[in-house]
């Protein structure tokens, strides 16, 4: 008998999205991109030429906006009829559980459109008893299970049949987990406040407001680029899109790219051709942060553009997710494997052109 | 609207990574911890693996980490030669991998970093 070692050399699987289109343009899917993309870990926008922020942009960034904390919830407060009445159905809310791996542990959120998502380990699945899908990326050994409840629907009161069922499973398996929330009533002015006095007197609650940093650039190299060309010139006028994003990553990382140390050592420096520009700002905020927002932001800049605010031939908008969130965009299905990236770049050209990077890694559904 | 989608095998991975000696006073500047990283490919793959390009993108020298650049077929190589080191010097050692991505954009944050603790 003979024994072979395979040994699979290959890296994993990821994926990167590269969209040309225009912010004019009636298809454009820039505003179903940020929208979609429910849980964003951080927000960081890049402009080159400017040593400040331009005032709108300033402005959105300065805007209060917090976060709470939600210690060792059970779910079945989630399917409280009062909670689904005055929160769920009456405005924009986004729940994520706190510190739990998606690769280990069980992970449960809550959508805006009103379903909530569980991503359970097998026994779990098998005590919950609530109908769902083994989860995409371990079909063979179906390890995961998604399940998804509709909390908006008009036959799930208190009761009916379905109800009952996903009450007595979270009863049964007594599910719980700190949870990150965020709430945004619909059309009224009104503040997120009633949503922490619900959970305030049975729970350990708390107010966290997102981590802001600035940083300065100066005697920053700019890649060149043609905001109607992403693939590479014939005579190299321009750099690619994905070495741009490359240099991008570099400068958030804080990685000097301005020259290149000598070869042994490393052989990256910012692709050519390139451009000197005196200064440039980078502003980011870290937390739990709402679509909205990222479209806030997104929409300031815009303006400040138009408005000639800043010389900057371009901006760069980054939002990160959440690495273990159980979906990316939309309902598209996330986990983790080796890393668990799902984010997405917005370069905003002067004349509304935009590329997106949409970046996800291997246990993603293409973007 | 033009789109470009690129599945599969990324041109480039990066790993962030921390050298821990056993002696904590141990201070590295950034060639040796490039000859600790070419020491630990050759031992692995020997001399063509010693040869394998693998760019030090950012070191800090405090706390011994890096992130590294190399191409997306020698990722795993890599990976590997790290995990087997031991020794350098006759000093025991460990690399810990921390995060492995093939956007460098990615280690601009880690969610999993996030940390809240209600008092």
């Amino acid at each position: 008998m003979s024994l072979t070692l395979k040994v699979d050399l290959s890296p994993p699987r990821s994926k990167l999205v590269i969209e040309k289109s225009s912010f004019d343009d009636e298809k454009s899917r820039h505003r179903k991109n940020v929208e979609e993309h429910y849980f964003n870990h951080k927000m960081e926008l890049f402009i080159p030429g400017c040593a400040e922020l331009p005032p709108s942009a300033q402005a959105v960034f300065d805007m209060s906006d917090d976060f709470y904390i939600i210690k060792d919830l059970p779910l079945t407060e989630l399917i409280n009829k009062d909670f689904i009445e005055n929160f769920v159905k009456k405005g924009s809310l986004y729940m994520l559980s706190h510190n739990t791996h998606i690769d280990k542990h069980n992970v449960y959120a809550v959508l805006p459109t009103g379903k909530l998502i569980l991503s359970v380990h097998k026994d779990t699945y098998e005590e919950l008893g609530l109908v769902g899908q083994p989860s995409q990326f371990n079909r063979k050994v179906k390890r995961k299970f998604v399940v998804e409840v509709d909390l908006t629907q008009d036959i799930f009161v208190p009761g009916k049949k379905n109800y009952e069922r996903v009450k007595k499973g979270f009863q049964r398996t007594e599910l719980k987990a700190d949870f990150l929330l965020s709430w945004k009533p619909r059309g009224t002015r009104q503040s997120a406040g009633p949503v922490l006095s619900h959970f305030e007197d049975s729970y350990r609650c708390d107010r966290r407001s997102q981590v802001q940093q600035t940083n300065k650039h100066t005697e920053l190299l700019l890649p060149v680029v043609n905001s109607s060309e992403l693939e590479e010139s014939d005579d190299g006028e321009w750099c690619t899109a994905r070495e741009w994003y490359e240099w991008l990553g570099a400068v958030s990382c804080g990685i000097n790219c301005n020259e290149a140390p000598e070869h042994y050592i490393s052989r990256y420096s910012c692709p050519k051709p390139n451009k000197l520009t005196a200064t440039a700002v980078r502003r980011s905020m870290t937390g739990f942060i709402a679509p909205g927002r990222v479209w806030a932001v997104l929409e300031a800049v815009r303006s400040d553009m138009r408005d000639n605010q800043c010389p900057s031939p371009w901006a760069a908008l980054t939002v990160h997710g959440f690495a273990d969130s159980p979906v990316s965009w939309a309902r598209r299905e996330h986990g983790f494997h080796h890393g668990g990236e799902n984010l997405y770049t917005l370069l905003i050209f002067r004349d509304s052109t935009y590329w997106l990077f949409q970046a996800v890694g291997t246990n993603d559904i293409c973007p | 609207m033009k789109r470009i989608v690129s599945k599969g095998d990324a041109p480039y991975y990066y790993l962030k990574v921390l050298l821990e000696f056993e002696d904590k006073t141990m201070a590295v500047d950034v060639l040796t911890f490039r000859t600790v990283i070419m020491k630990a490919m050759m031992s692995m793959y020997g001399e063509v693996g010693a040869a394998v390009q693998i760019d030090i993108l950012k070191y800090e020298d405090k706390t011994i980490s890096a992130i590294l650049r190399v191409a997306g077929s020698n990722m795993v190589k890599l990976w590997g030669a790290l995990t087997m080191l031991s020794y350098y010097d006759e000093k025991p050692c460990a690399f810990r991998v921390h995060q492995v991505s093939p956007f460098l954009m990615a280690f601009a944050a880690s969610s999993r970093q996030l940390l809240l603790h209600t008092e």
